[in-house]
């Protein structure tokens, strides 16, 4: 065998893997959003149909893009919120410092369900949020604001995807080379300055890439409105999960997905030309 | 007096990096703390821009105690070794950031980094980023950023220690010319000897954070007072003797050598003697003389190295240097000659 052909078959066999198990399965089901379901029975008749109902009906249309405000705001919120902890993990030294990132990391070692319903127990009418709020006399009673809402499957959202946001942002502070904030300083800056000027931008591409973390998981989430959501957090993930698991309409079901999928590559695209013309 | 440090001496918990150091650095001259790794004089540097806080002492400038001034608010501005450019600005924003940060007036602002970019000879290229720029181009970008803040004193940490050895002698010059245009105090930091010399009004030659020796680099260079400056600064012919009280005669290993005592310092005892390679010669009258045989004649271009083995002291090496065009042709290896030196030229220092 030649060198040229043994190359390729060892590109072959480590192509095989992500082909067979990200490529294909991904290739089916964007076959599938072309078929039509009559009577229970998916028919291979390729047609516009299904990516024509979703984008007449405005219940569809509505729902996804409130989901798409909903994962904007969880983005938002996350980075306001992981920032200054990735920051303040940052500026510790030593044991510290470490000790601070395993403890922020850890809930990603944690069972999904597990933080789901801890989430559920602490926001609902006898939760820990609410007994503190009625504690310290802010609330006269327990209050319904907080569960089975938008308002819950945001706060959920963005209290299990927070550690996505602030590991790659506490990564981007790391890789500052300390030598630019002496310079900042000999060079007149005070510490807002030299945040504001050096630390902020070097970090936002680590912002950026923590932000599209939070943006993509939540996109794709289904299970958080599920549990916390109630009648009112509606979001696009629900909408393709009952199209799969009770209307067993798989087709248009695909055809949401592929919409989703096309949503989530542009903005990971966007995102990534946004954070490469970041000179660092 | 611009600058004064009073006994600054710097501890990590208990390991003592710099002894109480004495250094006075006068309005617009180019000092050099000169010294191998681990003298102490980054240390030095970094307590006199802030960025490491003494453990006592005081750090007067102009009559004024800044101690306990922090690094943003000291009117000093430093090169640093890897020049710590803002990657994520260009040539010319970086160059302003200072006049930014102190606030200062753009429209005047605008035109001093113009004309700082000018001076280092970068104006063409200020809307780079360093990432498009050469070494020696980053090395002028970190300059202009120090010396567009018109600081009182400018502290440079081996900057030039990344550049290669053309480049770098081209830099040398360089840096002096500005020093000289701009008459601004600089205080470099190298562990360089050639590059102490050639630049420095004074060197202060640093070891095991003390200052071994602080004067001019002819001082040093024919004039040093410590074994150690003997042997750090340049090429050498050491040889260790013994003096009696009084006595114009050391010895050596290689037998009697006379000396010349005027105005040196009172040394008895255990000794070293320091002859300049050029300042020895290969025959002749006049002097104290080494019989030996010659080992080696390296040429070298303007100059022939002559490495000669004494008779009294065969496993010994003298470095004779000769002009190569003197006229008439080196000595071949194995001949048999006295090396002669003025007793003049002979510095002794304690041993």
């Amino acid at each position: 065998m030649t060198g040229h052909a043994k190359r390729w078959l060892l590109f072959a066999v480590v192509a095989a893997l992500p082909v067979l198990f990200i490529l294909l399965p991904i290739a089916s089901f964007l076959i599938t959003s072309f078929f039509r379901v009559e009577g229970g029975v998916i028919l291979a008749d390729p047609n516009l149909s299904n990516y024509g109902a979703f984008f007449g009906n405005w219940t569809y249309l509505g729902t996804f893009l409130g989901t798409l405000w909903l994962c904007l705001q969880v983005v938002l919120l996350s980075i306001a919120l992981g920032y200054p902890v990735a920051w303040f993990i940052w500026r510790r030294s030593g044991t510290v410092r470490y000790a601070l990132l395993l403890l922020a990391v850890m809930p990603l070692f944690m069972s999904y369900i597990v933080k789901l319903y801890t989430l559920r127990a602490m926001l609902g009418l006898n939760g820990l949020l609410n007994q503190m709020l009625v504690g310290i006399g802010f609330l006269d009673g327990p209050s319904q604001f907080f569960l089975f809402n938008q308002r819950a499957v945001l706060i959920t959202m963005t209290v299990i995807y927070l550690p996505f946001v602030i590991l790659p942002i506490f990564l981007s502070l790391e890789r500052i080379p300390r030598g630019l904030l002496s310079a900042s300083a000999d060079l007149g800056a005070g510490a807002f300055d030299t945040f504001r000027r050096i630390v902020l931008p070097l970090s936002l591409p680590g912002t950026i890439a923590g932000g599209l973390f939070a943006f993509v998981l939540a996109l794709g989430d289904f299970v958080t409105p599920q549990m916390v959501g109630g009648t009112t957090g509606f979001t696009i993930g629900r909408v393709i999960w009952s199209q799969f698991g009770l209307a067993y309409n798989w087709p248009f079901g695909s055809a949401i997905s592929a919409v989703l999928l096309a949503v989530a590559l542009l903005i990971i695209g966007l995102g990534g030309y946004a954070a490469s013309r970041r000179r660092v | 007096m611009a600058l004064e440090l009073v006994g600054i001496r710097k501890n990590y918990d208990r390991l003592e990096v710099l002894p109480p150091l004495d250094l006075s650095i006068v309005d617009g001259e180019f000092l050099t703390l000169l010294g191998p790794s681990g003298s102490g004089k980054t240390t030095v540097l970094r307590i006199i821009g802030g960025f490491a806080r003494p453990s006592g002492g005081q750090l007067m400038f102009d009559e004024t105690d800044i101690t306990d001034l922090p690094a943003n608010r000291r009117p000093f501005n430093t090169v640093f070794q890897d020049y710590a450019l803002f990657p994520h600005m260009t040539v010319r924003d970086n160059v302003g950031y200072g006049p930014l940060v102190q606030r200062r007036d753009p429209a005047r602002s605008a035109r001093l980094v113009s004309e700082t970019l000018a001076i280092v000879g970068l104006a063409a290229m200020e809307q780079r980023y360093p990432s498009q720029l050469s070494g020696g181009q980053r090395q002028r970008v970190a300059l202009a950023r120090a010396i567009v803040c018109e600081p009182k004193v400018i502290l440079l940490d081996e900057p030039l220690a990344a550049l290669d050895a053309s480049l770098r002698r081209q830099m040398q010059l360089f840096l002096k010319d500005i020093q000289r245009q701009i008459k601004t105090t600089f205080v470099f930091v190298t562990h360089d000897q050639e590059e102490a010399i050639t630049m420095s009004d004074r060197i202060a030659v640093m070891n095991g954070g003390r200052i071994e020796q602080l004067g001019s680099p002819r001082d040093l260079y024919f004039q040093p007072k410590t074994k150690f400056v003997a042997t750090f600064f340049g090429d050498n012919n050491i040889v260790e003797g013994v003096l009696a009280p009084g006595a114009g005669e050391v010895d050596t290993p290689l037998g009697r050598l006379p000396i010349d005592r005027r105005g040196m310092p009172a040394i008895e005892g255990r000794c070293i003697v320091a002859v300049r390679p050029e300042r020895m010669r290969i025959g002749g009258e006049n002097g104290a003389a080494i019989a030996g045989q010659v080992a080696e004649v390296v040429f070298s271009g303007p100059m022939t190295r002559i490495l000669v083995a004494p008779a009294a002291a065969p496993e010994l090496r003298l470095d004779v240097r000769l002009s190569s065009d003197a006229g008439q042709p080196p000595p071949q290896v194995g001949e048999r000659v006295t090396v002669v030196f003025d007793p003049s030229d002979a510095v002794v220092v304690p041993g």
